[in-house]
């Protein structure tokens, strides 16, 4: 975390400026995102949060230019490393995936090919974007192997992703994501599917991973929970905005938006053992039909008439942080 | 705090030596490769071994574990869905026996409920089988169940496409409970649903006990949700159970390595990065479990013993057993 600190003059590896994604369908149009922004340095974990349909895997889909249709960035810009990829041909944005930006999946046994061994995938991977031999590329995804902590690599190579576990095959994939050391990693939900004790160990091969290369890091999650322990900087996304972001425990310790609050109360460790829970009444409304103003209104116990009318902008209330409300908490009272 | 320590301290589940195996029945190809000189794969899957474990009435148990544990064919094994390999499973009730017995609540509400009916019949159909209610009078009888599951009576004629997720799970509840059960199976009931979804139907289970004095089997991988709705909690580890006790003693003073591991890496909301300390290595396929104690492989305490003998439950406070040969020993 001082790494971000320390190079702060620098130009970030990612900087998102007012994205928008749409899904034009017969039912209508489905705004699912709105005028995302997003700055992301060298070696920074940001952990974009939210529940199912919030858009925060369309938006993570968006930065790689891998929206299918009827979905459409509609506007806004995705800057990385200064290169606008949003203007970018097909051909170009193929140059930089699985190079300089990398995606990991949830499901890696949906994202390793079934019929090639491990080794086969990982040298196409290298060999794509670089003219080394064979020999080299073998001896290389051999390291990668071992950097991501796998036990007899070699052995490794030569199998195929359906004789490996859930929690290898992630290794697996976060190993291919690294190999060509690209400066920005897209990780999806990555540890959904693991159980407790393998999420642990991919959480601690993965913050030791980013520390060590400098990779900048966005990893979308529904759990706050675990994101809280990894991230440098939580951004929290409803119904397909952004309503929150800042460092994470700014985020945790004082949030600013009423949603981002019920999030962290209803996080069962965050209450008393058999009492109720704090709930957030309601339910997500849909991305086809949100309401007039603020999308989160009415779910809010602070909500006023404004809230109803017009939707909120981003603002910069405090030194750092940014929230996308008319009503944010400030006092400790506040947040009872 | 609303641990009931109830006045009637009666099991009303008492699970005694119980075991399942899942074997393999041999195709035609390996039928005739047997012919030929080729011995089948006799490798079984010893889903539950010797499991013992008593649930009083009005108490929520929680059982905790990862994939393979056997956590899910324990709860189809109580809830009557499974039959055990050995061991006896026994519901002892005094007076009227509850008509729905034991029911189950299953993990996915998208898969458990019918698509093509509407939610009328999916809570309905149940109780007038079992006389409860009348075809004439089941309008109203699902419509009080549903109230209590917090759904819109008014919205019965819907099928279950028309709900989101949490509504679903309400559904299933109501299901659950149309056929007056006294003791619920929940198998990751909570698990599909998102954060602020999962505090409401958790709500609405701690609700239901206290109005309907309920008594649950909560099975999950999420030891943070066990840890909350639980009274008592029981760990299971490839098939066995390897520490048990009342939730207060177990999180405070956990005795088995794995115990201690699964709470240390209970992903909690914490304002600054962690140092994740994980313990090494798989769990292991529950086709060949490792011999003795089947953590050991995994264990930060392993020693000698560990690979050749299984540790049995042994009690190690109140109420408080642990399968480990060095539970008594302090680390």
């Amino acid at each position: 975390m001082t790494l971000s600190q320390d190079l702060s003059s620098e130009v970030p590896v990612l900087d998102v400026r007012n994205l928008c994604t749409r899904f034009f369908t017969e039912a209508g149009v489905g705004k699912a995102v709105e005028d995302l922004s997003l700055c992301l340095r060298r070696g920074e974990i940001l952990g974009l949060v939210g529940e199912s349909g919030s858009g925060k895997t369309v938006a993570g889909f968006s930065l790689m230019g891998l929206i299918d249709p009827p979905g459409r960035v509609v506007s806004g810009q995705v800057l990385f490393e200064g290169v606008d990829l949003t203007a970018l041909n097909e051909r170009a944005l193929r140059k930089l995936r699985g190079n300089r930006i990398a995606m990991i999946f949830q499901d890696p046994m949906m994202t390793l090919n079934p019929v090639l061994t491990i080794g086969t995938q990982m040298i196409e991977t290298l060999r794509a974007h670089r003219r080394i031999s064979r020999a080299e590329a073998w001896s290389r995804a051999r390291d990668g192997l071992a950097r991501v902590g796998i036990a007899a690599p070699e052995e490794r190579l030569a199998a195929y992703p359906h004789q490996l576990s859930g929690g290898m095959r992630q290794r697996v994939a976060i190993a291919i994501a690294l190999l060509n050391e690209p400066s920005l990693i897209i990780a999806d939900e990555p540890t959904t599917a693991l159980d407790v004790t393998i999420q642990a160990q991919i959480l601690a091969e993965v913050q030791r991973l980013c520390r060590e290369t400098g990779t900048a890091l966005i990893w979308v999650t529904h759990d706050l929970a675990v994101v809280s322990g990894l991230a440098d900087r939580i951004a929290v996304m409803y119904a397909g905005r952004l309503v929150e972001e800042g460092r994470t425990e700014a985020i945790i310790e004082q949030p600013l938006h009423p949603y981002t609050r019920g999030l962290i109360a209803s996080v069962p460790s965050r209450n008393l053992r058999g009492e109720r829970l704090r709930q957030i009444p309601g339910m997500t409304p849909s991305l086809m039909s949100l309401p007039e103003g603020c999308a989160f209104a009415p779910r809010c116990d602070r909500a006023s008439e404004a809230c109803r009318a017009r939707a909120p902008v981003m603002e910069t209330p405090a030194s750092g942080r940014m929230v996308r409300c008319f009503h944010p908490l400030t006092a400790p009272e506040d947040r009872s | 705090m609303n641990v009931h320590s109830p006045a009637e301290q009666t099991d009303l589940l008492s699970i005694d030596a119980l075991s399942k195996r899942f074997e393999r029945q041999p195709g035609l190809i390996a039928r005739a490769g047997a012919l030929v000189g080729h011995p089948p794969d006799r490798r079984a899957v010893q889903a539950l071994s010797d499991i013992t474990l008593s649930v009083r009435r009005g108490e929520v148990m929680g059982l905790v574990g990862e994939s393979g544990c056997g956590k899910s064919t324990l709860g189809r094994i109580v809830a009557g869905i499974t039959t055990p390999s050995s061991g006896a499973v026994r519901f002892s009730r005094s007076g009227r026996a509850a008509p729905g017995g034991a029911q189950m609540i299953f993990q996915d509400p998208f898969a458990s409920l019918n698509p093509r009916k509407r939610v009328r019949d999916i809570i309905g159909e149940a109780p007038v089988f079992h006389g409860l209610t009348t075809r004439r009078e089941m309008t109203a009888y699902v419509a009080r169940y549903m109230e209590l599951c917090g759904i819109d009576p008014e919205l019965q004629d819907r099928f279950p496409h028309q709900f989101s997720g949490g509504q679903r799970q309400r559904i299933g509840i109501a299901r659950a409970l149309a056929v007056e059960p006294d003791f619920l199976v929940c198998d990751e009931c909570v698990a599909s649903l998102d954060v602020s979804i999962q505090a409401q139907v958790l709500n609405l289970f701690m609700e239901l006990r206290e109005k309907l004095n309920l008594t649950y089997l909560f099975i999950s991988h999420d030891l943070s949700v066990i840890e909350h709705i639980s009274d008592r909690i029981a760990v299971m580890y490839l098939g066995r159970i390897v520490e048990t006790g009342p939730t207060e003693e177990l999180v405070r003073n956990p005795r088995h390595p794995y115990t201690r591991a699964l709470l240390d890496e209970m992903p909690v909301v914490s304002a600054a990065p962690r140092a994740f300390q994980p313990i090494r290595g798989e769990i292991p396929s529950p086709l060949s479990p490792p011999p003795g104690c089947h953590f050991h492989p995994r264990c930060p305490r392993a020693e000698a013993i560990c690979t050749t003998n299984q540790p049995g439950l042994a009690s190690v406070g109140p109420q408080h057993r642990c399968a480990c040969h060095f539970a008594t020993t302090e680390s």
